[in-house]
């Protein structure tokens, strides 16, 4: 069998093919192994459909175990080491799914070498290079996973650094750009976002991270544009602009080497760099002599390819121009919060009439505090502990417990059998509801 | 059997699951939120009380004079607005109006009426966008009874912003010059708020420094208040492109459209308008903190282009608040009558001074206009506009006469008293020395 029947092959496209415009391509298809480095490797393989995929990775995976053997190399099967994944698609793939993945499966695929047989474990997602890859092609796992680490990486160093009002807040985020957002952001120019919902966990843990370098106490309200006028950072969708656009400039450093189609292939990403340009374009009117990408797309990757360095100079002032327009608006708005508040606090801003508009009593309630102490509370909890410790005022709900609620905790069904869930069925149900119970007590 | 099971148990269990879908979840409720003696105490005084605002005042005094949670508050209010409009019609409540009290305590019963709960509620609003707030700020409406009158100390501070060198003829010179013909006992310094004449307390981008001098209005020391905030960025000198300048000079990067500055700008550019944002709305609020202690000030700037696509400060919003203010008037005149090398359209905007139309008429030097255009750069290389920065000594002298009357005009309060520390700022700011060195147009 030829290596052309086992691997995939692309038309050797010789770059990014943007709002559709057409790009050169090589006479020569080109063989597709699959992403290696060093001495980790990785590869691809496809088929029409699951179980010719699966024999097509039994024999690659045994001619490439024999050819350990035969150079005196022992292959390590453990978990972690050597596994194998699949991406089932397509008629059948339910049922392969069930037979590799099921609660009777074995886990482990036979492979049959010249020497013995082996068993390679099968996996559902597998971490290669420090990135999560799920088979189902989800990146779930590896944003939570990021995060995670940008998270502890923050941890690690702020008592020291991040928490140490000794140095300036420009200072601090100096220090968190290169300690905390690289670790960040490391592996994530590839990242696509299948749905809004992903997106948005993505922007409100990345300006939670923000947030944690502002060491503001968590009941103060911020926004996130206050955040990030704060701290001088672009915000997370700028953030991993940025990423793309100088992974783009990457790529053209290594063009030769770069599997173009493989890249203009995944719909999701070029799209996405479609995005970025145009934003690129954006921040850049009027400050360049580039026509707008979205019609002169060559222009720009002409400066990418050729010009690396004026290319990472782009990307930087257009994510400057975010950063400080975005101040800019920001000062405004708190200036003129501060001039509201002003006329305000001397009676020249008469109450808005319609401000008040619509209050209804269902209203969910976010606010807590004490009328007498005049102090706000982070929660209801907060607010019944200080009445209670500061007033000696006790929840009426609690004498009843005290009271009736003693007969009837003996009396109601095991699901509600703890105090606080019997409180909390209380506050819940209706009163028919909760007679009815008193009922079912005293008659029992 | 089954059904034997249940015929047996019934009502003797709480619903199961097999009996259908779950009821849908309420929020939780307290048992009896009412704090009863505060809603009758409030519905006692109702019948006493002779008007609507009496009855809220009451109210509001009776809930922060005992312990009691927002919470409970709240939900007493709703109750106590529902028994108004219940009995709005009896004889005892005909002296108020029932419907418009039972609107004015639902107000109540809401967190903004508070200032300690107002914070974070605030906060939460997606409010703050800047259009909205600047439409805010001309809802302002002035009290006939207010600035209540003010009365200023035997040492009496006068802050002159961008004030630039000293020179013979400048505003200082004049004022010092009438003050001392004046005798009237009152010490007057006149400071030179300018980063030229002192990097630390003259930057005004810093915001302690802006603090410290907008304390210095609210405490009653600063009496007066000149300013000239840069028109580089408004000017429209921008908009003339000079045939014989080899680069092209720096283009207009304000419209009446964006009057904070354009969407797309160089980063030069946007930190040019950042910093010229700042040193106005540093202005314009001394400005209105200086109507609320019944100070003098004026405000000098470009007057408004013909052309309707021309930025102007007069046409922001914040400025039309201050011509709404009590005491405040814009003048127009020609610096070129004045004695300045060009016709130079200028704006006053005069806080509490009724004669300087009178004072800029007297002081008139030229009876024509003069011919010169301060357009593109002179012979030396330097910006032609550069010359005009400096007031003519005539519109000095004008505004000198006007600022001491009303300095001396002031009444005296022995009890007012300036900070050691402020005073010595203000001693170590008041510049003696004429110098000859020109600052910067832009210093960011």
């Amino acid at each position: 069998m030829g290596a052309d029947e086992v691997f995939d092959s692309f038309p050797d496209d010789q770059g990014p093919r943007l709002y559709n415009v057409p790009v050169e391509t090589g006479p020569d298809a080109k063989v597709f192994v699959g992403p290696c480095w060093m001495d980790d490797l990785c590869i691809a393989l496809s088929a029409d459909n699951g179980d010719a995929l699966i024999s097509k990775a039994q024999f690659v995976t045994g001619e490439l175990l024999d050819h350990c053997l035969a150079h005196a190399m022992t292959p390590n099967l453990a978990a972690g080491k050597t596994e194998l994944m699949f991406s089932l698609r397509g008629r059948g793939a339910r049922k392969l799914r069930v037979q590799l993945f099921g609660p009777s499966a074995p886990r482990v695929l036979p492979v049959l070498g010249e020497y013995h047989m082996h068993q390679v474990r099968v996996v559902q997602q597998y971490t290669h290079l420090g990135g999560i890859l799920h088979h189902s092609g989800d990146l779930r796992a590896e944003i939570r996973r990021r995060l995670g680490i940008a998270h502890a990486a923050f941890t690690q160093h702020r008592k020291l650094l991040f928490a140490n009002k000794h140095f300036p807040l420009v200072r601090r985020v100096e220090l968190f750009q290169s300690l905390v957002l690289s670790k960040l952001t490391f592996g994530t120019e590839s990242w696509t976002f299948s749905d809004i919902k992903l997106k948005s966990y993505l922007h409100a843990t990345v300006m939670r991270l923000y947030r944690r370098l502002l060491s503001q106490t968590g009941d103060q309200h911020l926004t996130d544009d206050f955040i990030l006028s704060m701290t001088g950072l672009p915000s997370p969708t700028e953030l991993f602009r940025v990423q793309r656009l100088r992974y783009l400039g990457t790529l053209f450093g290594c063009r030769h080497l770069v599997d173009w189609d493989l890249l203009n292939a995944d719909g999701e990403w070029v799209t996405l760099l479609e995005d970025d340009l145009r934003w690129l374009g954006y921040q850049l009117l009027d400050a360049t002599h580039l026509n707008p990408p979205g019609t002169h797309p060559k222009e720009w990757l002409a400066v990418a390819q050729h010009h690396p360095r004026y290319w990472k100079r782009l990307v930087r002032r257009g994510v400057l121009h975010a950063i400080k327009q975005r101040s800019r608006e920001q000062q405004l708005i708190q200036f003129h919060q501060g001039i509201r508040d002003f006329l305000h606090l001397h009676g020249l801003l008469p109450e808005q009439p319609d401000s008040f508009h619509g209050l209804s009593e269902d209203q969910p309630q976010a606010t807590y505090g004490c009328m007498f102490c005049g102090c706000r509370h982070k929660s209801k909890g907060g607010e019944g502990a200080h009445q209670n410790r500061a007033h000696g005022w006790i929840n009426p709900v609690r004498h009843l417990y005290e009271n009736t609620m003693r007969q009837l905790y003996e009396g109601i069904p095991h699901s509600y059998e703890t105090e606080g869930a019997s409180i909390a069925l209380l506050c819940v149900s209706q009163p028919a509801h909760w007679i009815r119970i008193t009922i079912h007590a005293v008659a029992r | 059997m089954e059904a034997d099971k249940e015929k047996l148990h019934d009502r003797l269990l709480p619903p199961l699951p097999v009996h259908g879908p779950n009821q849908e979840p309420r929020p939780p409720r307290d048992f009896d939120g009412i704090d009863w003696s505060l809603h009758d105490d409030c519905c006692l005084a109702f019948l006493d009380v002779e008007t609507e605002d009496e009855a809220i005042s009451w109210v509001r005094s009776r809930i922060t004079q005992h312990p009691i949670s927002w919470t409970m508050c709240r939900t007493t209010l709703w109750q106590l607005a529902t028994t108004v409009t219940e009995h709005a019609q009896e004889d005892a409540l005909r002296h108020l109006d029932g419907s418009f009290l039972s609107e004015r305590i639902k107000h109540l019963a809401d967190p903004r009426s508070w200032s300690f709960l107002q914070t974070d509620f605030e906060r939460t609003q997606e409010e703050g966008r800047l259009g909205q707030l600047e439409a805010e700020l001309l809802r302002c409406q002035v009290p006939d009874d207010w600035p209540p009158p003010r009365c200023f100390g035997k040492h009496r501070i006068v802050l002159h912003a961008f004030s630039g060198r000293r020179r013979l003829g400048d505003f200082q010179y004049y004022l010092d010059s009438f003050l001392a013909d004046h005798g009237s006992g009152i010490v007057v310094h006149t400071v030179s708020l300018d980063i030229v004449v002192d990097s630390v307390k003259g930057d005004i981008s810093k915001p302690d420094i802006r603090k410290f001098w907008l304390h210095g209005i609210d405490e009653g020391w600063i009496v007066a208040f000149l300013a000239g905030p840069p028109c580089e960025t408004w000017s429209r000198a921008r908009a003339v492109q000079c045939a014989s300048a080899d680069r092209p000079g720096p283009r207009v990067i304000r419209t009446a459209d964006d009057l904070w500055g354009l969407a797309h700008l160089r980063l030069r550019e946007l930190e040019q308008i950042e910093v010229g944002n700042l040193l106005l709305c540093f202005s314009a609020e001394a400005f209105l903190r200086l109507v609320r202690v019944g100070g003098s000030a004026t405000i000098e700037h470009p007057r408004e282009p013909e052309e309707p696509h021309f930025a102007s400060i007069w046409k922001l919003p914040l400025f039309q608040l201050l011509l709404l203010l009590p005491g405040v008037e814009l003048h127009s005149l020609s610096q070129g009558f004045l004695g300045a090398p060009s016709c130079k359209p200028t704006s006053l905007l005069c806080l509490n001074l009724p004669g300087i139309s009178r004072a800029i008429v007297k002081n008139q030097v030229a009876s024509t206009m003069p011919k010169g255009a301060a357009i593109g750069k002179t012979v030396t290389g330097q910006w032609a506009t550069s010359s005009l920065k400096e007031y003519p000594p005539a519109l000095n002298r004008a505004l000198a006469a006007q600022f001491s009357q009303a300095i001396s005009a002031a009444p005296l309060d022995e009890s007012v008293a300036i900070a050691d520390d402020f005073l010595l700022a203000c001693k170590e700011m008041t510049v003696t020395k004429f110098t000859e060195v020109l600052g910067r147009d832009f210093a960011g």
